[in-house]
């Protein structure tokens, strides 16, 4: 068979079963992920503070939703269904991964303590991933400074703000403050809500919140 | 560089949507140039005596599919961050003949009838009048039949996957089957617009 006698399209076609069947002997390139990471920058991060979120400052975000971003649980499903925090996605730490996480897009994680999102946060930052932060505390540090922080009374003017300002945040989630004197915890009475012990009080149940975090893009056609 | 470009954070949400348009102005273009933007010219394809949807179609998904697999080799794209829309199985089955029947019916799908309205047709136009009732029909009663939406699902689902065989396997057997399909289109072009048309 002559090449030159091909028309345009069957020389096409040719060039389309040449490319095939050099693909047969090629490695899977799903198999493999290209990035670049900066071993000196990782390990600067790693040590650094920067990477935490208070338990506060991420109470103020949610409410605020302001600013757009995916908040992972990472504890057991069984602990994520007693409660969580607003607009907390459950993830295991291998199903990170797998999910739809983009590598430009803001993740704050979290587990009932720190080691498990760190080793996590590590996981990701090793696979290239920007904007990876970790809730400083994990959720006991939620449960502690947000939803039943403990406050000792404070009479001045700047203290009672501050003190007002707590107050608001933990009953948006459904907390309750513990107002610390003489050594023993009492709750907090409140307008709107009637002051319940510790044991009674559920925190938020797993429910979206709107404006908490932001939804899974929407891709395709 | 490594693509994709937005997953890697080289731009942002707002400029991806340029990137966006760009793409689709450039998609419609040869969508044109093929001769998409007639009802005649898509219909026929049903009739076999003109086979360009097909012929374009496969020709766009074997370049497409070499191109990507290509890049991915070479380290030029991350093959496991593009984005594939989940696959719910009978749901996609039943929601492709729907689409077939509208492109019978109708002259032709959601995109050609873009294509179509934007050189003037005024087919066309009616046709995405009517893709955009049918889109807003479809999300009022989307809670109704939510449940049978989100049947069947397998997630993020590949041929290699599914079959366990390389993926490199995968391509040249997709190939072969274009190279074929092209023949066997061309073989039936002539064959039936002569049965039509008379020779």
């Amino acid at each position: 068979m002559n090449l030159k006698n091909l028309s345009l399209n069957q020389k096409l076609g040719v060039l389309a079963l040449i490319l095939g069947l050099i693909a047969l002997f090629t490695h899977d390139p799903t198999k493999a992920t290209y990035v670049r990471i900066d071993p000196k920058e990782l390990s600067l991060e790693i040590n650094s503070p920067s990477k935490f979120i208070a338990p506060v400052e991420l109470a103020e975000e949610i409410i605020s939703g302001h600013e757009f971003f995916t908040l992972v649980d990472l504890r057991n499903p069984s602990e994520y269904e007693k409660g969580t925090i607003p607009g907390a996605i459950n993830l295991s730490a291998k199903d990170l991964f797998e999910s739809y996480l983009q590598r430009n897009q803001k993740i704050i994680l979290f587990s009932e303590e720190d080691t498990k999102a760190l080793n996590a946060w590590i996981a990701l930052k090793s696979q290239g991933y920007k904007n990876v932060l970790v809730l400083k505390g994990g959720y006991q540090g939620w449960q502690n400074e947000v939803l039943f922080p403990k406050i000792s009374s404070d009479t001045t003017k700047a203290g009672k703000e501050k003190l007002e300002k707590i107050k608001q945040i933990s009953n948006y989630f459904g907390g309750t403050p513990i107002l610390i004197s003489e050594g023993k915890g009492i709750p907090i009475q409140t307008e709107t809500r009637k002051a319940t012990t510790m044991q009674q009080q559920t925190p938020a149940p797993a429910v979206k919140k709107p404006g908490g975090t932001a939804k899974p893009k929407r891709e395709g056609c | 560089m490594i693509a994709p470009f937005y997953k890697f954070g080289m731009f942002g949400e707002e400029f991806s949507l340029i990137v966006a348009f760009l793409i689709g102005i450039g998609f419609g273009f040869f969508l044109e140039r093929a001769g998409f933007g007639s009802a005649r010219k898509l219909a026929s394809q049903f009739y076999l005596y003109d086979m360009t949807v097909f012929k374009v179609m496969f020709t766009a998904i074997v370049t497409a599919m070499l191109g990507v697999y290509f890049l991915g080799v070479f380290g030029f794209l991350d093959i496991n961050l593009i984005y594939f829309t989940p696959t719910y199985v009978v749901p996609q089955i039943v929601g492709g003949f729907l689409l077939g029947f509208g492109f019978i019916i109708g002259g032709y799908c959601p995109g050609t009838s873009v294509v179509s309205t934007s050189i003037g047709h005024l087919d066309g136009l009616f046709f995405l009048i009517g893709v955009f009732i049918g889109v807003f029909i479809y999300g009022e009663v989307y809670p109704l039949i939510a449940n049978f939406a989100t049947s069947t699902a397998m997630g993020k689902a590949t041929i290699y996957d599914f079959l366990h065989i390389p993926y490199g396997v995968v391509v040249f057997a997709v190939v072969l089957i274009a190279v074929g399909g092209f023949a066997g289109a061309s073989y039936l072009e002539k064959k039936f617009y002569s049965k039509i048309f008379g020779s």
